[in-house]
């Protein structure tokens, strides 16, 4: 189909302007919502179809690579569009998809429709929230489609504004403090970001020269990603020296840390995640940090091979910091969504670690855990929203004895804390252990430091199992009253999400081939096994 | 070949102008035939300037009434002083587009039983006339001339309401900082006049070519020369600073945007606020090119002063008036940025030289951010002016739950608001990115470049805090019990909604302007 990207982020434009827009239908808003979200998750499907096994797409054509004009190695991105812009500045409308994208996106429309199910008894002016869940899942879908540096921070800063509305009205008691906080902290790391694509933009006329066989500027992603391929195969281009490389690195670093975010930028999280309605923690932990990893393996490996070689170290030590910190920050935790927002910093430390091994397991791993923990947490958001709703507390000492009261919770709550510690079967097992075997595997340092990262999987086992053990067993109190189970609209989220922990748990093999066939052609020089 | 038909936008509004000050006393209960006249004038000189510009109707239409899109034919440096480019012309078009939201709005913002309303017009219209021949002006003292035109219109505009304690305050405020400056700059023309009569050009003179040269206003006659030249460079960054409320001149600007009647206020931050960048580029850019060494860093300096202060002080204001005013001080250090990146110009040997190349960048970035920061800034005044011609206060709490009560303004000032912040998909962005960018582009000719992105990208992110809050209180807060829902007059509606058009679709807008800009830019540096 032509224009199916485009028509990824123009959808949920226009089912936000659409479920916005039609002022008499407060009680249709959900439905509308609902409606628009579904096809773009239909649309997201036949992408994700397509490019796990080729002859399962529908109508969209069978996915090619788009070579560039001249000869050599290069990136394999699918369905590209490429239509002029300021074409005398070197700007374009630039999108395409790979086996890093899809995914994130698939799951991006997948939560997003989810999350509305989730919210399906939302009283508190209907039609800007399901509006705005719409107009998130633009700018999201538009951060993981763009290949040009541009259209990359238009939609980068476009998320900003739908989480800061969504936590400012329907936050919590403390929504102010914790909506400026999350636009303050992002909005400063994208500007230092953004300040490396003026940079980038002037150096790369050569690299334009070389893949393009234009010598002026671009921000066009794609020359960067052809060309560092190319250098870094060995094939002689004159790409961006490595003392020009290792600033710009540190600098997108910056911005992708803040808001993956990883120690010590995370403080915006916590109170982000407390004070947001269920929806959106589920959109903002689960695909919100996601573009953070992205933009990790997208731009500071894809566009910055030279320096990633040489900073690898940055990466790790940030991973493993985060990995082990807000472990045992997670064990003084009272409030149960204060101590899912932590763990969700320290399962992002993994992505860092896993791509700063720079061993193909190891990215695979990172890569993987990126997709893994979108669904693990979107499923822990929304049992901290439900228990909040039956009980009133969120507060783990006031909670006991939940699985007499709330056997449906408890179920779902045993198998979401499991998953998230990464038992076998369950989905993160397989990520975060590639993690940990390409970190071992990597050359760059003597293998048994691993011990100290591997240190948190222990301390995570420990919290988890303490606060289960707290939550769901002993008499429940008196003053808990009689909670209601999952409602039935609650119980639609859990069963997709259950299951596919579950179904890539046991069948990582679709997911996993995918994300090869972008490592191995897209990150060739890749160490390791 | 020189054709007098390029003036006939200024023709047209001196027309209007006398028009309206003599049918004043005619139309006195019939206000809305004045506006109505002011408005076709403005509207017919913007229609022209932009046919000017290439917009192609009369080409279209096999008609040459005037020359379209120009090329030369406004050259009139050698009998008039003033050259008529793609330079000039954007500047123009600027200025009345201001002006056709100004007017345009009055007609909801000024009582029909208010007096004076021929004068009204009548001063405005010639405000900008003024500021179009200072944007043409290729001579110190026909620059001054025109500049005095301008200013001394807003003077009396500002009292227009001469009952109004606050607006007396501030007019009398604008005019005594408004004359110090004017005497400021002329001694600075004085001694420049000097100087050019004892260096390396033999013959005193204000012509802004002949001091670029060559030979130019260098040292090399007379080195001893110097220290009278550094004060006439502090005079003239003075005198035009005030203008533009470059800190530490700039104490004048929010009591007089909060005193003035507020289409008033858009006028002065949209436009006159411009006529200063103007005034500088051309003083700049071109009479002074040569002796960029003393003048360089003084203006960077002061393009980063401008900004942190600008912006910081705008953190703590409840008065949302004030705060529009600091954070227009604010945009203004944004704007200097094109100086020291266009002074690169004097190191350019011919149109393929690299130097000229980043010169034209930065001043591409600096004309773009001109005419987005023109839309943006009286988009949201105007918007301030359709919440007081409905009687609610200026002071953010009254901004309370703003979005439920007149949703259409309300979110207008919100688009303003993120744009104005540099945020993206808005003008404010695209025009903060090639400014910025400029700035990084020069870096290969002198590294510092980069403290002037760096501060730039840095101020946009603090500015964010106080925008926001604004949004906060207008969309998140609820309107008090008792407030109703209020209607704007439609006038004012109309007037906000031009104005947004041009901050959504810059991008798209662009695509056609750039070409003219980067033409216009190297025009302007005489490639």
């Amino acid at each position: 189909m032509v224009g199916i990207l485009s028509l990824l982020w123009l959808v949920p434009l226009i089912g936000a302007l659409v479920t916005w827009g039609l002022g008499t239908t407060q009680r249709y808003a959900k439905l509308i919502a609902l409606a628009f979200s579904g096809f773009e998750l239909l649309l997201a499907t036949d992408l994700l179809a397509a490019m796990i096994n080729p002859a399962w797409e529908f109508a969209l054509g069978t996915p090619t690579a788009t070579a560039p004009p001249t000869a050599g190695p290069f990136v394999p991105l699918y369905y590209m569009e490429r239509v002029g812009w300021w074409t005398g500045f070197g700007f374009n409308y630039v999108v395409g998809v790979d086996g890093l994208s899809v995914p994130l996106i698939w799951l991006t429309a997948l939560l997003t429709t989810l999350a509305i199910v989730f919210h399906w008894d939302e009283e508190q002016r209907p039609r800007a929230f399901f509006g705005l869940f719409l107009f998130l899942e633009m700018a999201l879908v538009g951060v993981f489609i763009a290949l040009d540096l541009l259209i990359f921070a238009v939609f980068w800063e476009l998320v900003l504004f739908p989480m800061f509305f969504l936590i400012g009205i329907w936050g919590g008691a403390n929504r102010r403090y914790a909506a400026f906080k999350f636009i303050i902290f992002t909005h400063v790391g994208f500007v230092i970001m953004f300040l490396s694509i003026f940079a980038l933009y002037f150096n790369s006329a050569s690299v334009n020269e070389a893949v393009y066989g234009t010598n002026s500027p671009t921000l066009d992603m794609t020359a960067f990603l052809h060309g560092a391929l190319r250098h870094a195969t060995g094939v002689s281009i004159g790409y961006l020296a490595l003392a020009t490389q290792i600033p710009l690195f540190a600098a997108f670093l910056f911005g992708f840390a803040v808001k993956l975010p990883s120690f010590p930028f995370h403080t915006w999280l916590p109170d982000a995640h407390v004070e947001a309605p269920t929806g959106g923690s589920v959109m903002l932990a689960g695909v919100l940090l996601k573009m953070g990893g992205y933009g990790i393996f997208r731009i500071n490996l894809g566009i910055f091979p030279g320096a990633a070689r040489d900073l690898w170290w940055a990466l790790a030590i940030l991973g493993a910091a985060s990995m082990v910190y807000t472990a045992f920050v997670c064990l003084a935790q009272v409030d149960l969504k204060r101590l899912i927002a932590y763990s969700s910093v320290g399962h992002m430390g993994f992505v860092l670690l896993g791509a700063s091994s720079l061993t193909v397991i190891g990215v695979q791993g990172g890569i993987f855990q990126l997709f893994n923990h979108g669904l693990i947490t979107a499923i822990l958001f929304m049992l901290a929203g439900s228990v909040k709703h039956a009980t009133g507390t969120r507060d783990i000492p006031d909670l006991q004895g939940l699985g007499r009261a709330m056997p449906r919770f408890s179920v779902v709550l045993m198998i979401g804390f499991f998953a998230s510690l990464g038992l076998p079967g369950f989905n993160s097992f397989w990520s975060e252990f590639m993690v940990f075997v390409g970190a071992y595997g990597s050359q760059n340092l003597n293998p048994m430091l691993i011990l100290i990262p591997l240190l948190s999987i222990v301390v995570t086992a420990a919290y988890y199992v303490y606060t289960m053990q707290r939550i769901v067993f002993g008499d429940p109190p008196e003053k808990l009253g009689h909670p209601h189970d999952l409602r039935l609209w609650e119980r639609v989220p859990y069963g997709v999400l259950v299951a596919l922990v579950f179904l890539v748990g046991f069948f990582p093999l679709p997911f996993l081939g995918m994300i090869n066939a972008y490592t191995s052609a897209g990150l060739p020089w890749l160490g390791g096994p | 070949m020189a054709e007098y038909t390029v003036f006939l936008p200024e023709a047209i509004l001196i027309a209007t102008a006398l028009a309206s000050a003599v049918l004043g006393f005619a139309w006195r209960t019939r206000p809305e035939r004045l506006w109505l006249l002011a408005l076709a004038g403005t509207t017919f000189a913007t229609f022209v300037t932009l046919d000017m510009m290439g917009l192609g109707v009369t080409k279209a239409l096999r008609l040459s009434l005037w020359p379209s899109p120009i090329s030369g034919q406004g050259d009139f440096t050698v009998e008039l002083k003033m050259n008529v480019d793609r330079f000039a012309l954007f500047f123009q078009v600027v200025f009345e587009f201001v002006a056709l939201l100004v007017v345009l709005a009055s007609h909801g913002f000024i009582r029909p039983e208010e007096p004076h309303q021929g004068e009204y017009y009548a001063l405005m219209l010639l405000a900008v006339v003024g500021m179009m021949f200072t944007a043409a002006a290729t001579d110190l003292f026909v620059l001054f001339l025109a500049f005095e035109v301008s200013s001394l219109s807003t003077f009396a505009l500002v009292a227009y309401r001469k009952r109004d304690k606050q607006a007396t305050e501030a007019s009398a405020k604008f005019f005594i900082i408004g004359a110090v400056s004017s005497g400021v700059i002329l001694f600075g023309i004085s001694l420049i006049y000097g100087l050019a009569g004892t260096t390396s050009i033999d013959i005193p003179t204000t012509d802004l070519l002949r001091l670029r040269g060559p030979p130019g206003l260098t040292l090399a006659g007379n080195p001893n020369m110097e220290p009278p030249l550094i004060i006439a460079l502090v005079l003239l960054v003075a005198g035009f600073g005030f203008k533009v409320a470059v800190v530490p001149f700039h104490m004048w600007a929010p009591d007089v945007y909060q005193g003035a009647p507020t289409t008033i206020s858009v006028l002065l931050t949209a436009a006159s606020k411009n006529l200063g960048i103007v005034a500088l580029f051309r003083v700049f850019l071109v009479g002074l090119l040569n002796v960029q060494v003393d003048w360089v860093v003084v203006i960077a300096i002061l393009a980063i002063t401008t900004q942190t202060v600008g912006n910081i002080v705008a953190i703590p204001q409840r008065s949302v008036k004030r705060m529009l005013a600091y954070s227009s001080i604010a945009q203004a250090g944004y704007i200097l940025i094109a100086l020291p990146v266009g002074a690169l110009a004097l190191q350019a040997s011919g149109p393929t030289d690299p130097a000229l190349t980043v010169a034209a960048y930065g001043l591409v970035g600096g004309m773009l951010h001109v005419g987005v920061y023109a839309a943006m800034k009286a988009g949201a005044f105007l918007v301030v002016a359709g919440t007081e011609s409905q009687g609610i206060p200026d002071d953010i709490e009254a901004y309370k739950g703003l979005s439920k009560r007149m949703p259409f303004l309300a979110f207008s000032m919100m688009f303003f608001l993120l744009s104005l912040a540099g945020i993206p998909p808005f003008g404010g962005f695209f025009s903060k990115f090639l400014l910025f960018s400029g700035a990084v582009y020069a870096m290969p000719f002198n590294q510092w470049y980069l403290a002037l992105a760096v501060s730039g990208v840095i101020n946009s992110a603090l500015s964010l805090y106080y925008y926001a809050r604004v949004i906060w209180y207008m969309f998140l807060l609820e309107p008090e019990a008792t407030a109703a829902q209020v209607s704007v007059p439609r006038t004012i509606e109309v007037a906000v909604g031009l104005a947004l058009a041009i901050v959504l679709l810059t991008a798209v807008i662009a695509v056609f302007f750039l070409d003219y800009l980067t033409q216009a830019a190297r025009g302007f540096f005489g490639f």
